[in-house]
């Protein structure tokens, strides 16, 4: 839980958090671009930053210097650092530093499986000889076989293949299953952390601003036309919303406030008319219908339709669609 | 220039042939010199941490002193801890003046600052990460400084085999603690400079090169150490 709080650094960053209650067993996912703060955030989750102001309870604790229960609590760090060891004692030295080793080898080795990592192959296999996944997945293994009642990850995904982002989320996935495991991760991918986690907040400028799969637009704005403002995508794209509070501002709109049209369309009230590729499409958790993701000049919006317009308009990856909204749609965070 | 290869064949000779006397100061050169560095190491480690590792108030102007340290002549270190020992001095009753634990104290005074200031510079160019995962997997404050120490071995080893060198290799201290006293505190460079001082060159040189096997059997101790590929395993 927590209340108020507030770090700032020289560079004049600043992350606040008013009220924040994350609950045993929950799965929390942050999202937002680089420099937002996510990362920030997850320190002072994992006690490693102390706010300057505000308070943090753990479980009911308020946190002060010398609490005890920061080995319940792991951080899996963006360029994870792995010790000048084998693969073994890499993920047994916390264990080890706790003087808990009975069956140690069984629970390394169980580690070691949950991340796709054959403790035959690899158990021996020195810290620089693997690959950036493997040690990504070694790292993840140290963390798991702590059996950590949180778990935060900061871009526990990105950079590396394909096939190690698949089995670090099924390991996750698995760990979760065994007990109530508190997870708190940031990733760009939006669909692998919609997968880990039960809900997204949406973070900007050191504040979280949204939950859900709320689109985010980050700005700048620049007055357009008339009463109009509008964004410039990488592509030259333009976004157009009403007057934002300031220039810097994030813009959000709804997924549900998305039309899609699989065609141009012709005369429409709706200012923005962005053409796009379907990346993605997936099941709205507790059946809210289907999440269409498109790309649209290189940023991906989401679109939330009902089964039936999903089924009536054809819709499948890769089709290009024309994604409409109301410039009034946009609201500010 | 016949003395110079007159000394390599007298070294091969003195290390072969069993030399008692040689073997004495090799052995005192040896006891005094892994004593002082085992003091230096035990003392010097923990303080090279925590000048790696903290910021705290003054710590640059704590960092010069102890760069300035490593040039102290061991002179100065031998009239310091002479001055101590002496029969006169505060801690003249325990009878250290003209032991071989006696040059060890000394010559620890003259290493521990190259093992603070290697191992400091060891420390703080450790990967940034390592703290925050070490904090993130649980470890205490004294496994932070063991694994740090661990992490960055190779410096830290360095340090050691120069602190090493410099312990070995000094005569001042040796001269004015020990006394040159055979049988007893003589050591190899003690004993260079008292051959030297006879006109026996040869002896010397001798002498010198047996010094010399010693380093280079350190050293390659310390290249064995290293794993196939350059890396400390």
């Amino acid at each position: 839980m927590l209340r108020d709080i507030k770090k700032s650094w020289s560079s004049g960053f600043e992350i606040s958090v008013p009220s924040l209650d994350i609950f045993e067993g929950e799965s929390i996912g942050f999202a937002g671009p680089n420099g937002s703060g996510k990362s920030s955030l997850l320190n002072i989750f994992a006690f490693l930053t102390s706010p300057l102001e505000g308070t943090l309870h753990y479980f009911g604790k308020p946190v002060a210097p010398g609490f005890e229960f920061q080995r319940e609590v792991t951080i899996l760090m963006q360029e994870p650092y792995l010790l000048k060891k084998s693969v073994f004692e890499n993920i047994a030295y916390g264990l080890r530093k706790r003087r808990d080793v009975s069956r140690l080898e069984e629970r390394v080795h169980h580690a070691m499986r949950l991340v796709a990592l054959d403790p035959g192959v690899f158990a021996g296999r020195k810290h620089y000889q693997l690959s950036g996944g493997e040690a990504r997945r070694v790292a993840l293994a140290a963390r798991l076989v702590l059996r950590p009642r949180v778990l935060i990850l900061d871009e526990p995904v990105s950079g590396i293949d394909s096939e190690s982002i698949l089995h670090i989320g099924e390991a996750i996935l698995s760990m979760k299953k065994e007990y109530p495991l508190t997870l708190l991760a940031t990733s760009h991918d939006m669909v692998w952390l919609d997968g880990v986690t039960d809900e997204i907040m949406r973070v900007h400028g050191g504040r979280i601003i949204a939950s859900g799969v709320e689109n985010i637009l980050h700005g700048p704005w620049a007055r357009d036309h008339g009463d109009l403002y509008s964004m410039i995508l990488p592509g030259g794209t333009k976004i157009y919303a009403g007057e934002p509070p300031d220039e810097t501002s994030a813009g959000i709109i709804d997924p549900g406030d998305i039309m899609i049209s699989p065609r141009a369309p012709g005369s429409i009230s709706a200012q923005n008319r962005l053409s796009g590729k379907i990346a993605a499409m997936t099941e709205e958790k507790r059946g809210k219908g289907v999440r269409i993701t498109a790309v649209i000049d290189m940023i991906e919006l989401n679109s939330t339709i009902t089964h039936e317009a999903q089924l009536e308009l054809k819709l499948y990856p890769g089709k290009n669609v024309f994604f409409l909204f109301k410039a009034s749609s946009v609201r500010w965070s | 220039m016949d003395y110079l290869f007159e000394g390599v064949t007298g070294a091969l000779g003195l290390l072969f042939s069993g030399n008692e006397e040689t073997f004495s100061a090799i052995l005192t050169t040896l006891k005094a010199s892994s004593l002082s560095m085992c003091g230096a190491l035990i003392l010097g480690l923990p303080g090279g941490f925590f000048l790696g590792y903290y910021n705290f108030p003054l710590k640059k102007q704590l960092r010069s002193v102890v760069d300035t340290l490593l040039a102290l002549p061991t002179v100065v270190v031998g009239l310091l801890v002479y001055a101590f020992i002496s029969k006169q001095g505060p801690l003249g009753e325990m009878g250290l003046l003209f032991t071989v634990p006696g040059i060890a104290i000394a010559q620890m005074i003259l290493i521990l600052p190259i093992v603070v200031s290697l191992s400091a510079t060891a420390i703080e160019s450790l990967d940034r990460r390592l703290r925050p995962t070490l904090l993130a997997l649980g470890a205490r404050r004294g496994q932070i400084l063991v694994t740090s120490l661990s992490e960055a071995r190779f410096a830290v080893m360095t340090a050691a085999v120069t602190a090493y060198g410099r312990a070995i290799s000094e005569v001042g201290i040796s001269m004015m603690i020990g006394g040159n006293i055979k049988w007893s505190t003589r050591t190899v460079t003690t004993a260079i400079a008292l051959e030297t001082g006879k006109g026996q060159f040869a002896m010397g040189i001798a002498l010198g090169l047996v010094l010399l096997v010693i380093s280079f059997t350190i050293n390659g101790l310390l290249v064995l150490l290293r794993g196939k590929d350059g890396r400390y395993t």
